[in-house]
């Protein structure tokens, strides 16, 4: 859980994101909609670590894709190659544990992506791709800056930008008809997955972002609100998820 | 010649193989971070604070960073103490550490049925949190009100045979009455602090960033006002001072250790780094071999004031 990588690069792909790539130990094993949460800083500015999706990972190597927002990934923009990372992981549940290959056979299954919501989208691409299942991709962000097309040529694509700049011009959601043999699984703002849960489906699985302290289900920081019966309750984006079965959740 | 240097202190009649516990609300139930080193190494275990009944909890979001801190809003979320006592502290009991309940009551009489739920279990302590920010009944509302305390520390007192500790709060009233008050009332030791009051707004949004718009600031930069407090209190009172603010390290433990506190506790440093109590234990055992001090003992209250 606790591990330690060295930079191998962390290149700027525009202005504000990032394409990192971490070596790690043979042994390390993650699942896509599992993140890492990283040391970005040894001083007590920012305090806490980071979460990142998991964007790729083969034998050996961690690859994150991040956005600088704020002091953290500026902090993390900042790291060299052989730089050592400190990171706890990989954490959370994966959509592999929703995926259910006798079950899905029939089905159209369709992933979707906004913003950077497409790392954690991107390594379950890879996976489904490695197993030969058929997929189709939506992939929507705000303008062509934001659309990184190079690592989606393996895949059937559609791409929506909101202001037109890249495939279409719209929201990613409302080119989406789904049906009773439609499976999304889908990762990006808040808006966006409530918006997928009104579109019709046989099963909506979406892995979830959150504010988080510790990733170790111990602050009960990163909570979203589950469905039970007429009640609710919170559950751990870090530990019962990132990935839930869309229709449980409560998107204010 | 090899000097055998003892580490142990003494809380109550709570005798702690180490000065360090994990602080309420960092910890969890302790089992989260079994995979992280063996739970037995700790001084003693602080629980989640735990009510009588469930609690939810605040709505997100719960949590905003600040300069070299942290703010919670959390709520006390958790699941009861029936719940710990069949679910998780059967799985505590094989770690040779002394688990203290965190405990937390909507009312008076909360707190005292919650207490003697607890003096029929293994549980080694009790820890009241009678100043926790982030509730609208009971928390701080007892935190200033004396006659409350009394009546809280006094009842259980009456059945409850092991050691009880009371958690201060920096955030009403004043710091030192309130521990007399407590050692008065039968407490067995004080500790503090809690979390401190703080808030903070989105600009852009200009609406507060925490859903419960206030919430309690930890870390390293709550540490000097915390270790104030412990100096204060520790010259006033007789029973054991805990010292809890901001610990990141061995030197930070020091410095609490040395202002009076007999212990410490560790709390948002568990969420950086997992290892932190337990390198904080060895550290220690270090910095005194390296001084030649042959008991933790001499180092509580050493603070030299010319």
């Amino acid at each position: 859980m606790l591990n330690q990588g060295k930079v191998v690069f962390n290149r700027k792909l525009n202005n504000t994101i990032y394409y990192l790539r971490i070596k790690v130990p043979i042994s390390f094993k993650a699942q896509p909609g599992q993140f890492i949460n990283i040391k970005v800083s040894d001083d007590y500015v920012p305090l806490l670590r980071r979460p990142f999706s998991i964007f790729n990972h083969e034998r050996g190597f961690i690859d994150i894709l991040y956005k600088v927002v704020g002091n953290g990934t500026k902090k993390l923009s900042n790291k060299k190659r052989e730089d050592i990372l400190d990171f706890i992981g990989p954490v959370g549940n994966s959509y592999v544990d929703f995926f259910y290959e006798d079950e899905f056979k029939e089905k159209n299954i369709y992933l979707v992506a906004g913003g950077t919501g497409f790392a954690s989208i991107h390594f379950f691409a890879r996976w489904l791709l490695r197993k030969k299942i058929k997929f189709k991709l939506f992939y929507g962000a705000k303008n062509k800056k934001e659309i990184f097309q190079r690592f989606c040529k393996n895949f059937d694509v559609l791409i929506a930008t909101d202001d037109g700049s890249c495939g279409k011009k719209g929201l990613i959601t409302s080119f989406i008809n789904g049906d009773k043999d439609t499976i999304i699984f889908c990762c990006g703002p808040q808006t966006m997955l409530k918006t997928i849960q009104s579109i019709k489906a046989y099963k909506k699985i979406a892995s979830f972002e959150s504010y988080m302290g510790c990733a170790n289900g111990v602050c009960l920081s990163c909570v979203i609100k589950i469905n039970k019966g007429k009640e609710f309750d919170y559950a751990r984006v870090c530990k019962e998820g990132t990935v839930f079965d869309l229709d449980d959740v409560i998107i204010i | 010649m090899t000097n055998k240097i003892n580490i142990q202190v003494k809380i109550g009649k709570l005798i702690l193989k180490n000065p360090v516990m994990t602080a309420s609300g960092t910890f969890g139930y302790g089992l989260e971070f079994e995979k992280f080193f063996d739970l037995g190494k700790l001084g003693a275990i602080i629980t989640k604070g735990l009510s009588l009944n469930p609690v939810k909890g605040n709505p997100p979001q719960r949590i905003v960073e600040t300069p070299a801190g942290m703010l919670n809003a959390i709520g006390l979320q958790n699941i009861g103490i029936k719940n710990f006592i069949s679910e998780k502290l059967p799985l505590l009991k094989k770690y040779k550490t002394p688990i203290i309940v965190n405990v937390y009551g909507r009312k008076v009489d909360e707190y005292i049925e919650v207490a003697d739920i607890l003096n029929d279990t293994d549980v080694a302590g009790i820890e009241l949190n009678i100043s926790c920010p982030n509730v609208k009944r009971g928390g701080l509302q007892f935190a200033a009100d004396k006659k409350a305390v009394e009546k809280i520390i006094n009842r259980i007192r009456k059945k409850y045979k092991k050691t009880i500790i009371v958690k201060l709060s920096p955030n009403t009233g004043n710091i030192e009455d309130m521990a007399i008050h407590c050692e008065r009332c039968g407490a067995d030791a004080v500790s503090l602090i809690n979390t401190i009051v703080g808030m903070a707004i989105d600009i852009k949004t200009k609406k507060p960033v925490l859903a419960n718009v206030f919430g309690g600031l930890s870390g390293p930069a709550i540490k000097p006002i915390a270790l104030a407090a412990v100096f204060k209190v520790s010259k006033k009172v007789k029973i054991p001072v805990i010292g809890v603010g901001g610990i990141m390290n061995y030197k930070d433990a020091l410095e609490f250790m040395m202002a009076g506190a007999t212990a410490v506790q560790i709390g948002t440093a568990n969420f950086i780094d997992p290892l932190t109590c337990v390198k904080v234990i060895k550290d220690l055992q270090y910095y005194l071999k390296e001084n030649k001090i042959y008991d933790i003992n001499k180092i509580i209250g050493a603070i030299k004031l010319e």
